[in-house]
């Protein structure tokens, strides 16, 4: 056998390499296509909701009116400043007094403390109130303001009921004024200005000039495109939320990992289903809330779909149209009062009375699309909506019942019963 | 029984006369083509390798397009320590 013979056609470490580099590549080939592959899915989503014109992320560019800059700056300082609301010893007794629906006597001082100690917040969200609010500018970390808001609109709340105690009927108003207005800035407050609202009207005689102001803000609240534009804001969270984009070029890296393509699938399931939501919510009052629910699920990039995704779909839906269904009964709540006043106390055998002098037209209930329902009571009335259920269960419990009910079952938040206020 | 002269007619007959002609130069031949073309199966074995590199540039590239037509869209702000900073500015 000669020397050239006895050459293989391939030499083995030629063979063996390539081979080796083969196998390291093909999975990085695979990654990378099914990562061009993801974000070509993303984009074209987010593209759809250009083309739609809504807004992609919370943090985007847009000009506001001077006024509405100043809202913004007040707003994001109140909410800075309230920030340790929640964490301080008098606060958590002020927050103790609020769930309890009542100020116990031996607390109104440690209220008063807590409701000065933050004055600057309250008084930046007065000034606030004032203003036409369009939104946040980019770079406020805006779910930190919210939940720091929401501490703000309870100090509203709280300082109302002081204001009642004092006899300053006005004032008690202003401050609920101050708490309307700041549910313009966030998704979902607790929506308890129902119940001091009740309070309020209960033991003071406001002005009519107050009254008709704070029936003005409830008025701007009570928006037909609640749940569509809940749901955008949902989804521009949740575009915040993904870090995309990271890397803007070839070899470009930023400070950050680039979502690898699993989670952007997640991300673009997940605006698929806020484009069926989107969709359903579109439809009109009372249609909208069935079509919402047939979507089944929530998106799962969000906190609130971690489980039970469907369970969280509903009790966040229900939970929305139920704060509309509120504010509405709060609408009807201050037309009545005003009505009372002009009618030496007598409060109006039904609705149809209301409309148009003291309210410009009655609001209808969210859940059947009829009118809300109204009930004289023995010491006052009750202005509710049915509810999820559909059915009348009697109109808006009391306090007191409310926390009975719910003592004596756990799961009475669940029933989704009559939505609105009531007044004794 | 045959003679040994019969054998060997017999044997005469068929004894291999050497190869056919032409078989040399086949095989001289088929092993000077595969002589020159030698270098080429290591390239060759390093081809499928090259390949996949190249198309990981070409899909990390294309990816890389995509995030930046979402930047058009969405732009990032770095996060700030707003409290901080809206306390500055309050207190300016």
């Amino acid at each position: 056998m000669t020397a050239a013979e006895s050459r293989p056609l391939v030499r083995p470490q030629f063979a063996k390499g390539s081979a080796l580099a083969l196998a390291v590549l093909l999975p990085i080939l695979a990654y990378t296509i099914w990562d061009y592959i993801e974000m070509r899915r993303f984009r074209s989503r987010i593209e759809a909701i250009a083309v739609r014109g809504e807004p992609i992320t919370i943090q985007g560019p847009f000009k506001m009116s001077a006024d509405a800059g100043d809202a913004d700056r007040f707003y994001r300082a109140a909410g800075a400043l309230a920030m340790s609301f929640t964490s301080g010893q008098p606060s958590r007794a002020a927050l103790a007094l609020y769930s309890s629906g009542d100020l116990p006597a031996e607390a109104i001082d440690a209220a008063r403390a807590v409701v000065a100690r933050y004055g600057e917040a309250l008084s930046l969200a007065d000034r606030a109130a004032n203003l036409p609010f369009e939104g946040f500018k980019p770079g406020t970390t805006f779910n930190y303001l919210i939940a720091s808001l929401n501490d703000v609109a309870r100090l509203c709340d709280l300082r109302a009921r002081l204001a009642v105690l004092d006899g300053r009927a006005d004032a008690a108003i202003d401050s609920l004024y101050t708490q309307a207005r700041l549910k313009r800035t966030a998704i979902q407050f607790l929506a308890q200005s129902q119940m001091s609202l009740s309070t309020v009207v209960e033991r003071t005689r406001p002005s009519p000039a107050t009254m008709q102001k704070l029936s003005n803000a409830l008025n701007d609240l009570d928006r037909d495109d609640y749940l569509k534009t809940d749901f955008i804001r949902l989804r521009a969270q949740a575009v915040d939320s993904s870090q995309m984009p990271l890397s803007s070029g070839l070899f470009v890296i930023r400070n950050t990992a680039s979502p690898p393509p699993w989670e952007v699938h997640r991300y673009t399931r997940a605006l698929d289903t806020f484009a069926e939501i989107i969709a359903a919510v579109e439809r009109p009052e009372p249609a909208r809330i069935g079509a919402v629910l047939a979507v089944g699920r929530f998106p799962e990039v969000l906190p609130q779909s971690t489980e039970r995704s469907r369970e969280n779909l509903e009790g966040f839906v229900h939970a929305r149209v139920r704060s509309v269904a509120i504010i509405r009964a709060s609408r009807v709540l201050v037309a009545i009062e005003r009505f009372r006043r002009d009618h030496d106390e007598r409060l109006p055998s039904d609705l149809g009375e209301l409309a148009p002098a003291y309210i410009g037209r009655l609001p209808l209930d969210p859940y059947t699309g009829q009118a809300m329902r109204y009930r004289p009571l023995e010491h006052g009335y009750t202005v509710y909506s049915v509810g999820p259920n559909g059915l009348d269960d009697g109109g808006e419990k009391s306090p007191v019942e409310t926390r009975e009910l719910s003592r004596r079952d756990r799961d009475y938040w669940k029933k989704w019963d009559d939505a609105g206020v009531r007044v004794q | 029984m045959r003679s040994s002269d019969d054998l060997d007619s017999v044997l005469k007959r068929f004894r291999p006369a050497g190869p056919p002609e032409g078989l040399r130069a086949r095989v001289v031949a088929a092993a000077g083509v595969a002589q020159a073309v030698r270098p080429a199966p290591a390239i060759a074995e390093w081809l499928p390798a090259a390949a996949a590199v190249l198309l990981v540039v070409l899909f990390h590239w294309l990816a890389a397009n995509e995030r930046q037509q979402i930047e058009s869209h969405v732009i990032p702000v770095a996060p700030i320590d707003h409290a901080a900073a809206l306390l500055a500015e309050f207190h300016e």
